[in-house]
């Protein structure tokens, strides 16, 4: 692979894993909320 | 604007800055447009030491005034710190594979920082296996602040072990040993990535409040039906007797 084809692997699984994270933390807020509501 | 978006924008907006100045500063003499891997590797190394500081001070926190918000941010920052360790792992072996030759090796920087994500990982296993919400607290504490001592062992671990990982070029004593525009550009990814934490933080703070209430109003429902499920059976009502 070409130096700059790893220079993009890269940067793609570093923005890639954490916008992963960020939107799988979204979910579970968004899941907690309605648990939140539904206890009440 | 909110004070609440304030964040998520700054966020994006240093992280489009800091992709930008990735690509824009100069190559490296010797890895040539490799090395510019470094922007997302060193910036989340850094950031899962600072989330595993927060960890240490939410569990020093917790073991001083023990109340639950120390314990939260402790719990929140370790699962940032163990998201960073592991990406700072990949992109160490992104890195690693065509300098190096290889994805892997048995270097001290290597195993050190493995060895770390691991024990993090043990932290947060542990917080699951404990459904009392004081013992979970203690134990966790005690393993957030002793933990942490493995931080300094891996930053120090390129000086005092001869490996393939390259000696610190900025966290040292001295000046930086890079080039003024490289570091710039380091820094901005730094600042963009501390931004993104910050913001990440703030939420799973707010989810582990939420977790928090869940069980609270759980407990609360239970309450009742615990002297109930406890009673024995009534012979005649006991299962295979006539």
């Amino acid at each position: 692979m070409a130096e700059w084809g790893w220079v993009g692997f890269g940067f793609a699984v570093a923005y890639g894993g954490l916008a992963a994270y960020l939107v799988g933390l979204r979910r579970r807020l968004k899941a907690a909320r309605r648990r939140r509501e539904e206890l009440r | 604007m909110t004070r609440q978006a304030r964040l998520p924008l700054a966020a994006a907006v240093l992280l489009a800055a800091g992709l930008a100045a990735a690509m824009l500063a100069p190559p490296d003499r010797f890895q040539g447009n490799l090395q510019r891997l470094m922007y997302v590797h060193v910036p989340a190394a850094w950031l899962a030491y600072l989330a595993f500081a927060v960890t240490l001070v939410g569990s020093a926190g917790w073991l001083w005034r023990r109340t639950p918000g120390w314990d939260r941010l402790a719990a929140a920052a370790a699962e940032l710190g163990v998201v960073f360790t592991g990406l700072a792992l990949l992109l160490g072996s992104i890195w690693g594979k065509p300098v190096w030759g290889v994805w892997w090796t048995w270097d001290p920087r290597l195993v050190t920082t493995a060895l770390l994500f691991f024990v993090y990982l043990g932290y947060l296993a542990l917080r699951r296996a404990i459904v009392d919400r004081e013992v979970r607290a203690r134990r966790s504490a005690v393993l957030g602040v002793v933990a942490f001592v493995q931080v300094p062992i891996v930053h120090l671990s390129v000086v005092w072990w001869r490996g393939l990982h390259q000696p610190p070029t900025v966290l040292r004593p001295g000046d930086p040993t890079i080039d003024h525009r490289m570091l710039a550009a380091l820094l901005l990814n730094v600042a963009a990535f501390t931004a993104l934490f910050a913001l990440l933080l703030r939420q799973r703070i707010e989810l582990a409040r939420l977790e928090a209430a869940a069980e609270d109003a759980l407990a609360a429902a239970e309450q009742p039906l615990a002297g109930a499920a406890v009673q024995a059976p009534r012979l005649e009502e006991a299962p295979g007797r006539g």
